[in-house]
């Protein structure tokens, strides 16, 4: 019996692949549901804080809001976009969608101390 | 005068500098000490033919890949130095770790979404220039490194 040379490229087995991309969309998930937990914390405490302070006109509700929702989208864009790609690509998408929610949680951060020290 | 038929040690020879499956490698011609190989001529020909015939749409694709590099390079070392600037509010353990975490990926943000991008626009993409530069210009409004912008205007 001849050995044939090319080997037929194995195909995935689809429930593996499915359990695969699951599990990555859960860690990823969990990452993000860490940002978006600490945005809500802020949402609910900060603006009794700010009039506790007597600064309750100057409560930065743009801001609270968007770091809630920020977060989220970029899950569901990752997972959207990602819908159609290879599992690296998937991986990459939620990866840069999870940095990307980290420096904008710290740039809202910022751009919330900052207005509070405004006139 | 030379002889009309070859000597019949030069099929000797040449069968001893050959390998089973060479022609299936495309490696038909002897490996002689010092000579080019056929193949490795026909990979130098096939690396600079595409170099030397750039349509306007891959000069334009390489430019905006290479300013927007330039760019995210840019916003990388603005979150580094962002990063010097931040500390954590808070006393407890975990949330330490985690605001470190955080400062980690804000300083990976600019390559990762550069890498996201370009792995996004292949080469087999449809509008694959505008896909690419709306993708860099998002991630470049995104990622401002809002925390040394403020502390450079504070």
């Amino acid at each position: 019996m001849s050995r044939p040379d090319i080997l037929p490229a194995r195909q995935p087995d689809p429930v593996v692949a499915g359990a695969v991309i699951g599990l990555v969309a859960f860690v990823f998930g969990a990452l993000y549901a860490w940002f978006v937990y600490l945005a809500v914390g802020n949402l609910v405490n900060v603006p009794p804080a700010y009039e506790a302070a007597g600064l309750g006109d100057r409560v930065p509700w743009v801001l609270l809001v968007a770091g809630v929702v920020l977060p989220v989208a970029f899950y569901v864009a990752g997972l959207w976009v990602g819908g159609r790609t290879s599992l690296t690509n998937r991986v990459l998408l939620f990866a840069a969608g999870l940095a990307a929610t980290a420096a904008t949680s710290l740039s809202l951060y910022v751009l919330s101390a900052y207005l509070v020290t405004l006139g | 005068m030379t002889p009309a038929t070859p000597d019949p040690l030069d099929d000797v020879d040449d069968e001893a500098l050959h390998w089973a499956g060479d022609e299936a490698r495309g490696q038909a011609a002897p490996r002689l000490r010092g000579g080019t190989p056929a193949s490795a001529v026909a990979e130098e020909q096939a690396a600079e033919t595409p170099a030397a015939r750039r349509t306007p749409r891959e000069r334009a694709l390489l430019a905006v890949t290479v300013v927007f590099g330039v760019l995210y390079l840019a916003l990388t070392l603005g979150w580094i130095a962002s990063a010097q600037l931040l500390g954590y509010p808070g006393i407890d353990l975990f949330g330490e770790i985690m605001w470190q975490f955080g400062e980690f990926l804000s300083l990976v943000a600019p390559a990762l979404w550069f890498g996201a991008v370009l792995a996004l626009s292949p080469e087999t993409r449809a509008r694959r220039v505008l896909v690419r530069t709306v993708g860099l210009a998002l991630g470049l409004l995104v990622l401002l490194p809002w925390p040394y912008l403020l502390g450079v205007l504070a």
